[in-house]
């Protein structure tokens, strides 16, 4: 046997190693029509996850495609989809509850997802038209706007309130006006009366207007609907900054968020709160009201059925202050497959499955209908949607399901997807809360929008 | 005469075969064990060094990247956040761990129950920990604050997480209290090894307390304490947690450090180009650090 040099042996053996893990995410993503690889979206407590545990059971009898099913954190999922999305390592099908404010438009954008207009086409009569649109995507390579995600479930902005405090403010429920600005500012003189009677931290808004999570962003933007700024960003993917009635708007909502807190009606720790603070706020008695996405508020303590049915006053949102209904931003979820994904048809497959009215009624109201149906005809049809008796649900529906509604303007371009992840907006209320004039703080905000949509060109 | 130099010949084959081997010839079998042995090594570094660390500087090597971290201006006030957390907290921690080092070394067994109490911070899980401190710190129905008004009367108690240099100090002191025990524990080491003889000598001269610190201790610790602040600093220019779950890099994105922010750009905002090129706008101090301490390492001279 001839001699192996030193250097010999160790260029042969750095050869065979990054061979071998080069080679291993292509051996470990082998295909298989039998298997599906899935990401999904870890619920919000153990009945979201118990519903769709059972749907995927009953697919997987029904088609012999066995899921191998990752459910994961939101904030770990999104780390995972977007190192997925940037290396190509990507599994057959992705659900996330944030992905739709971010991933989905900044991926169907740079064309990394599978267009999946077969499986939307399926059920296309039975979704409200809002849910088609919020699914239309901008491909930036094939310059084509198509359906890159199925929407399967919707949440828009309400406000849970504690009527028990309202009360012992010396109010009664048919007190709160019913537009805007008298809206919110009834819960300043609640608070005070509060305070007066030995309610020493209790405030009467619960706001988040923090840098983190979706509330801030949910908030800011259904609000600056209702001061008329809903041309921010119109269907053909442009900004509207110099738009005279967009930058009142956003004077008028950072006004709205700013001042209050200034005045010591919102939480001072609302500048720092996740997601989950303004819910446990609430829990605590801490806040008056609170505007939340879903009704997690209620449904989180729905075995408590004093809070549930008696205390806890779930609201929609208030009229603009013109008295007409304010469209309500509908957040609506979707699954997408991703481009590299090995089982492709498999995916299909198990979308087109969820997405049938029958089982998606029953998958929403099995997760104790946290979420609202994107397709009207099942809360028609389904006497559960609308039972008065549930105090929350019903408003909800009515509000995000049978009222009007609006689709969020990161779908019409994904710059403003990337403006909300840099939370430009909540900066420009905390520059006024720190004295800097509105008008000064829109402009501000408006200048980073405009940099950052100059990237995002539509033809 | 033949005889001696037939044993000389015999004995020389195994000795150049011996240098053949260490100057890099392997023959036979041990061609196949060597690389048996050497491939996973080399998988694993490859793995886990080679590809994360040119995955990501193949990410973050467009020049125009850079351009845009600097016109951010989130990324101005971190760089110097991260200046700020790199001057302070390192320092500082390490300082009260030099002192501290001394203080545990007392003999009383009180002072090595305490021991055992003060180092618990750094032995507990980091991340349950920094969240109930924030939670503590919460103004509104924080512990802290709700005992300086049972206490004390004060009925609005510091907004210790919603002002920009205050809550990033109480990041300093959250981390400073997570790790001045470890470094403590490093630099009571370092004092051990001290020779006896040496402190006895002093004090025999008359150096005793704060003299025999000053002139005899610290001397002789001085190279331990470097490399100490050396390594601390490169691992606080990576450390996201402390910052990540005491503030959120809030109120208004204005308490981020770089390894928050990279984090924050590459996920949060979806741009792992972008997430990169912050952590590797480290790397003009990060280069430099490890360079000092490799030398440092090196050095022959030997002192504690």
């Amino acid at each position: 046997m001839t001699n192996m040099r030193r250097r010999t042996l160790l260029a042969g053996g750095a050869g065979l190693a990054a061979a071998a893990v080069l080679a291993r995410p292509n051996i470990a993503r082998a295909a298989d029509s039998k298997t599906l690889e899935v990401w999904w979206n870890q619920g919000f407590y153990p009945a979201e996850d118990a519903a769709f545990h059972a749907l995927v059971a009953e697919w997987e009898k029904q088609s012999g495609i066995k899921m191998n099913l990752s459910m994961v954190t939101g904030a770990a999922l999104d780390q995972k989809v977007v190192s997925a999305l940037t290396t190509g390592t990507v599994p057959d099908l992705i659900y996330s509850d944030d992905g739709a404010a971010l991933a989905l438009p900044q991926a169907a954008w740079n064309s990394k997802l599978v267009d999946v207009s077969d499986v939307v086409e399926t059920q296309k009569s039975e979704y409200s038209d809002t849910a088609l649109r919020s699914a239309q995507y901008y491909d930036n390579v094939a310059k084509k706007r198509s359906y890159f995600g199925v929407p399967f479930k919707a949440q828009a902005l309400n406000i849970p309130m504690w009527k028990p405090l309202i009360e012992m403010a010396g109010y009664q429920m048919s007190d709160i006006p019913t537009t805007w600005d008298k809206f919110f500012a009834f819960f300043e003189p609640v608070q005070e009366k509060l305070r007066a009677k030995g309610q020493r931290h209790v405030y009467g808004l619960g706001y988040t207007i923090s840098t983190n999570g979706a509330d801030p962003n949910n908030l800011f933007n259904q609000s600056l609907i209702a001061y008329g700024g809903e041309g921010i960003v119109t269907p053909d993917g442009k900004l509207h900054a110099d738009d005279a009635k967009v930058q009142k708007a956003l004077v008028d909502t950072l006004n709205m968020l700013a001042i209050p807190y200034m005045k010591g009606f919102v939480p001072p720790s609302a500048v720092n709160w996740g997601d989950g603070d303004n819910n446990s706020a609430f829990h605590s008695k801490g806040v008056v009201m609170t505007p939340n996405d879903t009704i997690s508020i209620s449904t989180a303590v729905m075995d408590n059925k004093q809070w549930y049915y008696h205390d806890i006053v779930t609201a929609p949102m208030p009229l603009d202050n013109s008295g007409q209904p304010v469209k309500v931003m509908l957040s609506v979820p979707q699954g997408f497959i991703p481009k590299g994904a090995k089982n492709i048809d498999g995916a299909k497959n198990f979308l087109r499955y969820l997405i049938q009215p029958k089982n998606l009624d029953n998958y929403l109201q099995q997760a104790r209908a946290r979420w609202l149906p994107v397709m009207p005809s099942i809360v028609k049809n389904d006497p559960y949607w609308t039972d008065a008796q549930d105090p929350h649900r019903v408003v909800a529906i009515k509000q995000g399901v049978l009222g009007p509604t609006t689709v969020w303007p990161s779908v019409y371009n994904p710059g403003y997807a990337q403006v909300d992840a840099n939370y430009a907006w909540q900066v420009a209320v905390a520059d006024v809360i720190h004295g800097m004039k509105a008008e000064d703080a829109a402009a501000k905000a408006l200048k980073q929008a405009t940099e950052i949509f100059a990237k995002y060109q539509t033809a | 005469m033949a005889d001696s130099s037939v044993a000389a010949a015999a004995n020389a084959a195994p000795v150049r075969h011996a240098r053949s081997f260490w100057r890099g010839g392997l023959q036979g079998s041990d061609s196949i064990w060597a690389l048996a042995f050497l491939v996973p090594y080399i998988a694993v570094f490859v793995l886990f060094v080679i590809y994360p660390v040119g995955y990501g500087l193949w990410l973050g090597h467009n020049p125009a990247l850079y351009v845009a971290l600097f016109s951010d201006p989130i990324y101005l006030k971190t760089l110097v956040n991260t200046v700020v957390f790199l001057a302070i907290a390192v320092n500082l921690h390490l300082f009260l761990a030099l002192l501290l080092s001394g203080y545990f070394l007392q003999k009383s067994r009180w002072v090595k129950a305490l021991l055992l109490v003060f180092i618990l911070p750094w032995a507990a899980p980091a991340i349950p920990t920094f969240l109930s401190i924030h939670w503590m710190l919460n103004g509104e129905w924080g512990l802290i604050n709700n005992i300086l008004f049972h206490v004390f009367g004060v009925d609005n108690g510091p907004p210790w997480l919603t002002e920009r240099w205050l809550t990033f100090s109480m990041v300093m002191v959250s981390y400073i209290w997570k790790w001045t025990p470890f470094w403590t524990v490093i630099l009571m080491a370092g004092r051990t090894a001290i020779p006896q003889d040496v402190i006895e000598a002093a004090e025999v001269d008359g150096a005793v307390g704060v003299r025999r610190f000053i002139y005899i201790t610290f001397p002789l610790l001085a190279n331990l304490y470097l490399i100490c602040t050396l390594l601390s600093t490169i691992w606080t220019l990576g450390d996201f947690n402390t910052v990540f779950f005491i503030s959120g890099g809030g109120p208004a994105l204005s308490t981020n450090v770089l390894a928050t922010l990279g984090i924050r750009d590459a996920f949060t905002i979806g741009q792992p180009d972008l997430g990169m090129a912050a952590v590797m706008s480290a790397l003009p101090l990060l280069i430099p650090l490890v360079i000092l301490l490799m030398r440092r390492l090196s050095q022959s001279r030997v002192q504690l």
